[in-house]
């Protein structure tokens, strides 16, 4: 069973404690200027934002269809069947391109390191993977953070947007986002005016279906265009080897 | 042999220069110093330049070149050593420019043994 994260940013007191239990876990350096960066980097994979009295966490969205593993030309990236999408640094080569396809701009990357590493939120998977909650989950003091299946989490979303309509903009933002998502938001006003994509431009589609579509079509097109090529070859070199022993023949016949 | 100072070779070298500078800064205190990209534009000019010019550059030699072969074109015979060479220089400045671009470009191998067929540049890559 795949697990997730919810999010609820009305019950968020903005304390911060996810972003230092996420150092923590991660081996990140966490300290009072780090905590005031209002943006995930290489050395902060989660954020928390505050725009006066409202608050709103950034982390990797962990797709069920993930761009990034899908671009990816060594797959460094991969979703695991628990539910987080890992990240391989042996396999990586630097080249960015996960960075250029993620739709929520989550990889971050190591500018200033002569071997650089693309860093994001992993969602703990060691700990997922030993059936514990991921670090920001465990330390969260009001459930803002909820670690848990992926099934009961957005059953228990849709009872809270069905119980406290009033408080809440009436939408799951991750259920239905590029094919959905493993961390889903809950919020009382639209996670777009915190730096999140719009559902809109978001879509309903994986993202690496587009590129799906015409990729797969690749083994088709070798052998067929490797057979019409070679025919346009073999039918052009024999005409010329025709019209050469044609010309002979003439210059025989008309000798003899 | 003296080689003479013309103002455009002054020009080229001065170019070589900065070149060797970048160089030197690209492998002494990493991408970010060198190439003012940051996480909201991990790609941009720079890719841009270095990397796609000389792919362009190489499937034009090679399109050209395919098709003289195909099509058997007498006429066209003496535009394929050019082409060729077009093309094998526009890959040679792909692939030198992959060293700066690519972050660890001591493991550009893996694209052959790490294959990921979904992705759109392994295609790119394993040519």
């Amino acid at each position: 069973m795949s697990k997730a994260l919810l999010y609820d940013s009305t019950l968020c007191i903005g304390c911060k404690q996810c972003e230092q239990a996420c150092a923590t876990q991660n081996n990140l350096p966490y300290n009072d200027s780090v905590a005031a960066e209002e943006v995930s980097s290489a050395h902060k994979f989660t954020a928390v934002l505050t725009h006066g009295d409202k608050f709103m966490r950034r982390l990797c969205m962990h797709c069920e269809n993930p761009a990034c593993a899908s671009v990816c030309p060594v797959g460094a990236f991969h979703k695991t069947k628990e539910g987080p999408v890992v990240y391989d640094v042996w396999k990586c080569i630097g080249c960015r391109y996960c960075m250029a396809a993620c739709p929520f701009s989550t990889p971050k990357y190591e500018w200033g390191s002569l071997n650089p590493r693309v860093r994001k939120c992993t969602m703990c998977p060691d700990r997922v993977k030993a059936g514990q909650q991921t670090a920001c989950a465990e330390i969260c003091p009001t459930g803002a953070t909820k670690f848990g299946e992926r099934d009961d989490l957005i059953r228990e979303a849709q009872d809270r947007l069905r119980q406290n309509p009033s408080v809440y903009v009436p939408r799951i933002y991750g259920l239905h986002e590029v094919g959905g998502t493993s961390v889903f938001i809950l919020a009382s006003v639209k996670v777009e005016e915190f730096g999140y994509p719009t559902s809109e431009k978001l879509g309903e589609i994986p993202l690496p279906e587009y590129t799906g579509k015409v990729m797969d079509r690749i083994p088709d097109f070798i052998p067929i265009w490797s057979l019409v090529l070679g025919g346009i070859y073999w039918i052009s070199h024999r005409r010329a080897e025709v019209a050469v022993a044609e010309a002979e023949e003439k210059k025989n016949g008309s000798a003899r | 042999m003296k080689i003479k100072l013309t103002f455009w070779r002054v020009v080229f070298l001065v170019i070589m220069a900065l070149g060797l500078y970048s160089t030197y800064v690209r492998y002494l205190r990493g991408l970010g110093a060198v190439s003012n990209m940051t996480d909201q534009f991990p790609w941009g000019f720079w890719i841009g330049f270095d990397c796609l010019c000389g792919v362009m550059l190489a499937a034009g030699g090679f399109c050209i070149v395919g098709a003289v072969y195909l099509f058997n074109v007498e006429s066209l015979q003496s535009v394929v050593r050019p082409a060729v060479l077009t093309a094998f220089l526009g890959y040679l400045l792909f692939i030198v420019g992959l060293l700066f671009d690519l972050g660890r470009p001591w493991f550009i191998w893996h694209q052959l043994i790490y294959m990921n067929p979904h992705s759109v540049m392994f295609s790119r890559g394993s040519i």
